[in-house]
């Protein structure tokens, strides 16, 4: 099974996994945050149109 | 008091309407419970259709093909698992990352889509996509399509099988019974369909080492979708 060891490959294999991860977890994050942060702004708007 | 009895009668005629329309709906709600049940009593051939019909498990069934395609090319697989963690084989490779992502996304359809046969299907169109693609993609295509095929197919009426059999169970053990077992399931199917086209059959001695590796990763990769399912709480 040894002897046909390609570490180029593993290379790729490793990268694509980290950005595949990266990208995974960052749309998650986004997706949590956005609607909360939307709401914010929103409410943050709002007080300064009244002060306006 | 001529008066307010037209309006009594009126009120009663409207209290008698409203009553036979709560128990008309009381009625078809106990009708939907029971189509509900017998439903769920008894595995049907004809339930495919509400998997096969759905956009979402066809997706999920294209997504994680290519998904898995482009994150483990083969030789990248079995170089990490035999060279780098020197783990005896074949079906290291097939124990760990690729098979456990695999029974992960099974598990993660049918926490999502909430039907039995939602890992079937989407094991079927594994199978095809995936086996299909796998040679362009620089995999190493040592045995048919057809053993690899049936391969997945199996492990995805597996995984519904035991989701029928453990309905009702507690969720930690349905989940993680089925990550595990699946996944041991999909690495002995290889083991007897794949593996002696071209690596050879497994050696006595790797196979206890292998099994419990498989049965570790099929643990973890129930993880995620048991975490969803008790955040969801779907109890079914």
């Amino acid at each position: 099974m040894c002897g046909s060891a390609d570490f180029a490959a593993l290379d790729m294999m490793l990268i694509r996994i980290m950005v595949t991860s990266t990208i995974a977890l960052a749309s998650y994050a986004a997706y949590r945050i956005l609607p909360t942060l939307s709401k914010s702004f929103e409410k943050n708007l709002k007080i300064y149109k009244d002060r306006n | 008091m001529n008066k307010d009895k037209p309006s009594d009668t009126k009120d009663e005629g409207k209290i008698n309407k409203e009553k036979d329309m709560k128990e008309k709906g009381e009625a078809k709600v106990e009708q939907k419970e029971e189509n509900v049940l017998c439903r769920k009593k008894s595995f049907k051939i004809s339930d495919l259709r509400y998997v096969v019909l759905d956009p979402f498990t066809n997706i999920f069934g294209l997504v994680v093909s290519l998904l898995v395609l482009f994150l483990f090319p083969f030789k990248g697989v079995s170089t990490l698992m035999h060279d780098v963690l020197h783990l005896p084989g074949p079906g290291a490779g097939i124990a760990f990352p690729i098979g456990m992502v695999l029974v992960a996304f099974l598990l993660a359809s049918y926490a999502i889509s909430k039907q039995e046969l939602a890992p079937f299907w989407v094991a079927f169109l594994f199978g095809i996509i995936y086996n299909l693609l796998a040679p362009y993609a620089g995999g190493i295509p040592f045995a048919p399509f057809v053993n690899r095929f049936i391969a997945a197919l199996l492990l995805g009426l597996g995984v519904s099988c035991m989701l029928y059999l453990l309905k009702g169970k507690a969720l930690e053990i349905k989940y993680f019974l089925t990550g595990a077992l699946g996944n041991l399931i999909y690495l002995s199917l290889f083991w007897v369909l794949v593996f002696p086209f071209g690596k050879g059959w497994v050696k006595p001695s790797a196979v206890p080492i292998l099994s419990i590796l498989a049965l570790c990763a099929g643990l973890a990769a129930a993880l995620v979708p048991y975490l969803y399912a008790r955040s969801k709480r779907i109890v079914i």
